[in-house]
């Protein structure tokens, strides 16, 4: 069976994109466009890895990031626009989140970084 | 440090103005020292004046006794006694004590209502001699007889044109109407009206203490023994007085009022001195009043930039996300194409061309955004507009876009606005929007219309987030959402509700906004009707003309 990763991403086109790009890198992909269907996902089962788009709607995607020490097991990948941002850097560390991925980076660029994941 | 400019500019500017405004006062304090030394000379020399005449009319009244009274000039005469007697009672200087002396001096006959009188001896009948001598009639110094201060007056008493003896009139300097007139002089608290005899004692004096003492400052006495009338600053025992002097024309008398210099001078430096004061307060209040000024726009540019910084921010975002999906879906095309099914390149497609469409509204929307921030009016082609079909057409466009969100319309038939459809469009698709986005999936969202009798109330209710009444307060200002710093859990430039605004403005109508924190928010506004009688075509011919 394949490594599953959680991808919580309510823009759904982005979502597709990322899915079909993480899929085609050999992982099964979970999709979640809220915190509270993340948290359900992740309670039935524990993904190896968990994409989390922070800029949600009704609960944020650092709620999530908050909720996932539950699952020491699961690597966290915060993904978001805001990447370069000195406040996102910051409160990614201080919440030890695992990776910070740009949405607007190359987009094979989080499949190497869910690869380095594996690999470890 | 350039926005320190201003400041010291303005700190500079008020200096500048409160030293001239002190150079000013200092002056007008300088005239108003003269004015004050000046009147308080000629003051003087009303005094002098007064006194000399006092003097006059009791030397002249003395003599018109001595003149019309027949004196029979031997000793021990009792008609003599009780005639000088009811002179010194009636008369009003000389009411001490009257007496009739021999040209060598000796006593012929007197009446005393004091003590005694000065003996012969006393060396204060020396002016009196001199000027006896000389024809004139005799003015003494103060005298004192048995402790009280006295002053003698003498006239000749004549008999067939030739002196026979002496009158002499006696006045105790302590009590008599020159003392009295004195002591109503009040200058201050420090102020002495005084009047001294040819010797420098005083005869008269506000301060009855002072009577029969020698007045003290040499430098007043001296100038009094040259003639001279005037003012002078000087220092007694280490206290600044000041003195006005003028001799009085008879009998080497002089009127004198000292003061201290800070009493005297008082009223004008602190008249000076509030002059300056007020007018430092008022620079103080004006340079406050700048400052303030100065440090709220300083605070509005900081703000402004701050806000700039966030919307470029949040603008870049905004075109970002878009062209990630367009380059996400590119790549992953480009990638796989071979292995897709044909399904799926379209969909990938599909992604393509729908954010192409979004990113382009976007760009529109920063562009009409940044028009009425110039102040530049958008164009509006208004045609008669069926209320019901236009909600109709957004709502249903909403329920493709967002069917998470079940959109509810509730609108009565037949009711037309004067609108630019493509406006209302604009207005009614942004509402939804922002709706949607501020509210969970699954929430409600309700679109209504109420027809009044001249109006349309159009609303749009979400059961989202809501507002705080701060937030409400700014809602329809342009980029406010870039200031909310909510930035990370909703997307959007926060150009949609002020374009709104615009365009309901433009349209005739008003908006308004009712919210709670956590229950939701309604956006309404208002736009007139016009007659559903009127079709559209006879409304454009009207147009036309």
């Amino acid at each position: 069976m394949n490594e599953q990763v959680l991808l919580l991403e309510d823009d759904e086109d982005l979502a597709t994109i990322t899915d079909a790009l993480v899929t085609a890198a050999g992982f099964d992909v979970v999709r979640a466009s809220s915190v509270d269907e993340a948290i359900a996902r992740c309670e039935s089962a524990i993904p190896m890895i968990a994409l989390v788009d922070v800029q949600l709607p009704s609960r944020s995607g650092w709620e999530f990031v908050e909720e996932a020490t539950r699952w020491p097991d699961m690597r966290v990948v915060v993904y978001t626009v805001h990447h370069d941002d000195p406040a996102t850097i910051e409160r990614a560390a201080r919440m030890n989140v695992d990776a910070i991925v740009g949405k607007t980076s190359d987009p094979m660029h989080i499949v190497d970084v869910i690869r380095s994941f594996t690999k470890n | 440090m350039k926005r320190f400019v201003p400041l010291v500019i303005s700190i500079g500017l008020v200096i500048a103005v409160a030293f001239v405004g002190l150079m000013q006062s200092s002056r007008a304090t300088a005239t108003s020292r003269q004015i004050r030394q000046d009147d308080r000379v000629s003051e003087e020399v009303t005094l002098g004046g007064l006194t000399n005449q006092y003097v006059r009319f009791a030397l002249k009244d003395a003599y018109d006794f001595v003149t019309v009274t027949p004196l029979s000039l031997k000793p021990g005469d009792r008609a003599d006694t009780a005639s000088i007697r009811a002179y010194v009672n009636r008369t009003a200087l000389l009411n001490y004590a009257g007496a009739l002396v021999n040209l060598d001096g000796s006593l012929i006959n007197a009446y005393v209502s004091g003590p005694s009188l000065p003996p012969s001896t006393d060396p204060g009948y020396a002016p009196l001699r001199a000027a006896l001598v000389a024809g004139k009639p005799g003015v003494s110094s103060v005298m004192s007889s048995r402790g009280v201060p006295v002053v003698a007056m003498a006239v000749p008493v004549q008999v067939r044109g030739v002196a026979r003896a002496i009158y002499i009139g006696y006045f105790r300097a302590d009590a008599n109407p020159l003392q009295t007139y004195n002591e109503r002089l009040h200058y201050g608290k420090t102020g002495r009206a005084i009047l001294i005899d040819s010797a420098g004692t005083i005869i008269a004096s506000n301060n009855r203490a002072q009577v029969g003492k020698k007045f003290g400052a040499e430098q007043v006495l001296r100038r009094l023994a040259s003639g001279q009338t005037g003012f002078i600053e000087y220092s007694d025992n280490g206290t600044r007085m000041v003195a006005s002097y003028a001799p009085d024309g008879i009998a080497g008398w002089s009127s004198i009022t000292t003061q201290t210099a800070a009493e005297f001078f008082g009223p004008i430096r602190s008249g000076g001195l509030h002059v300056a004061l007020a007018l430092a307060g008022l620079l103080v209040v004006a340079a406050a009043a700048l400052f303030v000024m100065n440090h709220k726009r300083q605070m509005a540019l900081a703000k402004a930039y701050e806000y700039k910084g966030q919307l470029l921010a949040n603008t870049t975002h905004e075109l970002k996300t878009p062209l990630t999906a367009i380059r996400g879906a590119a790549v992953t095309l480009g990638m796989r194409w071979r292995t897709m099914s044909a399904e799926q390149i379209d969909q990938f497609l599909g992604i393509i061309h729908r954010r192409c469409d979004g990113l382009s509204k976007l760009i529109d929307r920063i562009l009409l955004g940044a028009r009425l921030e110039a102040g530049r009016e958008v164009a509006l082609n208004p045609l008669p507009t069926d209320v019901l079909s236009a909600l109709r057409a957004i709502t249903s466009e909403f329920k493709d876009v967002s069917p998470k969100h079940p959109v509810l319309l509730a609108a009565p038939e037949n009711v037309w606005v004067d609108a630019d459809p493509e406006a209302l469009d604009q207005i009614l698709g942004l509402l939804l929007e922002n709706a949607i986005k501020y509210s969970p999936e699954g929430g409600e969202i309700r679109v209504s219309a109420v027809d009044g009798p001249r109006t349309v109330t159009i609303g749009v209710s979400d059961h989202g987030v809501g507002m705080t009444d701060e937030e409400l307060e700014h809602i329809f200002d342009p980029y406010f959402r870039a200031a909310r710093g909510d930035s990370n859990r909703f997307s959007g430039v926060g150009l949609g509700l002020s374009i709104v605004r615009h365009l309901v403005q433009r349209s005739g109508g008003e908006i308004s906004v009712e919210s709670t924190p956590g229950v939701g928010t309604t956006f309404s506004f208002i736009l007139p009707t016009i007659s559903s009688q009127v079709s559209p075509a006879t409304h454009l011919a009207g147009a036309d003309r």
